[in-house]
């Protein structure tokens, strides 16, 4: 069973992805910041990382950037997840080390659709 | 002979008088005159007074026996029998040209037969004007050699001194011509000039009015003297008198602004050393401290061997021009200002019309996802967090919707009559469930039946269920406090908590639209954040205002500010 990192600041988001991954069989932790995220990208073990891009504090892209600079945690897989639907943001993040990039509000098929196989070619 | 000779000379004399004392209209008619007594009295047929010009031989005038020579005629002066007077300058005589063997041949002798001859110079200034001679076809007696060459050159001198006379009174007829042609010249050339001085003292004029109005002054520098010339204008921009001439060039340079001062003395530098011209806006500061705007051109004048002698050019007040660029550059700028507020308000609401339906659609989902396994309890959860946010969509609609309308000037103000008591019975039911949820107090004070208010109860009655709900959002087993007074023509309310506060930084922007919605969307402190821009805005409508202090950790005060009584006058201000 994957074990996924949802790294989200809204509450409503938080339960609704949770209930949603965990209906599929996923365990899933949950990091409102990306502090915390990065304190608990350190200590656990994660098979991917749902990361939100606008968050307090830090922003889900410096989460990113920070950890693919740490040779640690360089090999954590991270989708990028946004309601600013721009192109823009999206290549910045593609381009910082993100391997895909859904759009906010979810829309949860196309997002089984892109971590399913991210989770396979791990495993 | 002698009595002849004598009695010859007085009637010569006689005859010379006679023509003297007579009045012609030519000098032609003299010279016929003397040329008629000449035939009289030598008895020689012909007789022709001539001009020599170079080696022509010019009739002025003649008597033939058949006219057949006229004045006018032309001969080569060679061809005549005169050619030995002119090149010896004296009278020559022949009696009996064909007894000459050297004269014989000679081409009048041919032509003409004529057989004798005396001829005598005219001299006038020294120099042969040209002949008087007379001849015969009939040879005569050499014994009158003496006679006729005397008289032929007392006739000529007299002919001479006519001649000459003549030429005086025509010289002075031709310089008196020129003059007059002259004058008529310098007559004319006064005229035009007049005439150009009176239409460039026009264009003077116009040019000088122009500059006045135009405000543009002319000014010059001589580059050896560092002498300034200023007109009129110029002095007028500066703000100084004429009659003192204009400043030394470094202190003309202070009248520009002092951060102005490097930029003009680095143009007039590369103008008078390198001859590069200048065109620029500049601020400026007259001699009263009136601030103003110049527009400043110079420009390098070179003399023949291209060195720069002087630098001239103009200046003008453009400080009319320059404030309204800058009130066009201002309301540009609260168009744009303005506008692009409009667009942030555009992008801020999408995003929070996004929120809550991002919750009803996810919700609607989970339960779709879940409801074969899902329990009555969970649904219910569900379903209820789908209504919250659905009148959460509402309210957040309802308050964009004031928020339109009190900008387009659409929110009018009704006043009516009533009380505090009043007030606060129609607000307490309202806040009381609110305040209680998280076990908090709610005190009114003030708020008497006395107190008589004319203004928009609705419009208060809202702005204080805002505050009060706010009040209870951030406060916990604490006090909202509602206190009133009257101060003069005012009333004043305070809501007051102790609840959570605000950190300083956040105080000013609290009324600005969405600031609440800045951080996070959490389920019991939820607001759009536009309840307080709606309350400032109405405040204003009712000639109030709201201010708010606070403390973190400490609690907060909204304080609001509003007369008492909205007059007529006052009630038909609109706010914007």
């Amino acid at each position: 069973m994957s074990k996924i990192l949802l790294v989200e600041d809204n509450e409503i988001n938080q339960e609704l992805m949770t209930r949603r991954l965990k209906n599929r069989g996923y365990e899933v932790r949950l990091a409102e910041d990306g502090e915390k995220a990065l304190a608990l990208l350190k200590n656990e073990k994660f098979d991917l990382v749902l990361i939100d891009i606008s968050l307090p504090k830090m922003s889900g892209l410096q989460v990113v950037e920070i950890c693919k600079s740490d040779h640690k945690l360089s090999h954590i897989i991270f989708v990028a997840l946004t309601a600013h639907a721009m192109e823009s943001t999206k290549e910045e993040a593609l381009g910082i080390g993100c391997q895909a990039f859904v759009t906010k509000p979810v829309d949860y098929k196309l997002l089984m659709e892109t971590i399913e196989p991210l989770l396979i070619k791990k495993t | 002979m002698i009595g002849k000779n004598f009695r010859l000379s007085i009637d010569l004399l006689a005859e010379i008088n006679r023509i003297n004392s007579l009045e012609f209209e030519s000098v032609e008619e003299v010279l016929k005159e003397f040329l008629l007594v000449g035939k009289k009295y030598f008895q020689l047929e012909y007789g022709i007074v001539s001009r020599v010009i170079d080696d022509k031989y010019v009739v002025l005038s003649a008597v033939s026996p058949k006219d057949e020579i006229k004045s006018g005629d032309t001969y080569e002066l060679q061809n005549t029998y005169c050619h030995r007077v002119v090149a010896e300058k004296k009278t020559y005589f022949i009696h009996c040209v064909s007894s000459d063997a050297t004269m014989s041949h000679h081409p009048v002798y041919l032509a003409m037969g004529l057989e004798s001859f005396v001829g005598s110079p005219i001299f006038i200034n020294g120099e042969v004007f040209g002949t008087l001679n007379f001849s015969s076809t009939r040879k005569i007696a050499e014994s009158s050699r003496d006679n006729l060459v005397l008289f032929n050159e007392f006739l000529s001198q007299i002919l001479a001194k006519n001649i000459k006379a003549d030429l005086v009174h025509k010289e002075i007829l031709i310089k008196k011509e020129l003059l007059k042609k002259e004058n008529k010249k310098l007559k004319n050339q006064l005229r035009i000039n007049k005439t150009l001085e009176k239409e460039n003292r026009a264009h003077k004029g116009l040019a000088e009015k122009l500059q006045v109005i135009a405000q543009i002054g002319q000014w010059e520098y001589d580059v050896a003297t560092q002498g300034l010339e200023w007109g009129d204008v110029v002095y007028q921009i500066h703000g100084l008198d004429p009659k003192d001439g204009p400043p030394p060039v470094d202190k003309a340079i202070n009248f520009y602004a002092p951060h102005e001062r490097q930029r003009i003395t680095d143009y007039l530098t590369k103008c008078v050393e390198g001859g590069e011209s200048y065109h620029d806006d500049f601020e400026f500061i007259d001699a009263q401290n009136n601030k103003k705007w110049v527009n400043a051109f110079g420009e390098a004048i070179k003399d023949d061997e291209g060195l720069i002698v002087t630098i001239r050019g103009y200046f003008q007040d453009i400080t009319d021009t320059k404030l309204r660029e800058k009130e066009i550059e201002h309301l540009k700028n609260v168009a744009e200002k303005g506008s692009k507020t409009k667009s942030k308000f555009i992008a801020s609401m999408s995003h929070e019309l996004r929120t809550p339906l991002n919750a009803i659609i996810g919700y609607s989902e989970l339960i779709e996802d879940e409801i074969e396994f899902s329990t009555t309890e969970q649904l219910l959860d569900d379903v209820k967090k789908i209504k919250h946010s659905g009148l959460y969509l509402l309210t957040l609609i309802n308050q964009i919707l004031d928020i339109a309308k009190i900008e387009a000037g659409k929110v009018s103000v009704n006043t009516s009559k009533f009380n505090l008591k009043d007030l606060q019975n129609q607000i307490e039911p309202i806040c009381t469930p609110v305040v209680l949820k998280k076990k908090n107090q709610l005190i009114f004070t003030g708020m008497s039946e006395a107190v008589e208010v004319e203004s928009d109860r609705e419009k208060m009655a809202q702005v204080l269920i805002n505050l009060i709900s706010n009040a209870a959002k951030f406060t916990e087993n604490g006090k909202i406090t509602v206190t009133s007074r009257v101060v003069g023509e005012n009333l004043e309310v305070s809501v007051e908590d102790n609840g959570i506060g605000m950190p300083k930084e956040k105080l000013d922007k609290i009324f600005n639209r969405f600031q609440q919605l800045d951080s996070k969307f959490s389920g019991e402190t939820e607001g759009t954040g536009l309840g307080l821009t709606i309350c400032k805005e109405f405040l204003k409508l009712m000639h109030g205002d709201i201010s708010v202090k606070s403390q973190e950790g400490e609690g907060s005060v909204f304080e609001l500010h509003l007369p008492l009584r909205i007059s007529r006058k006052q009630k038909d201000i609109k706010v914007a």
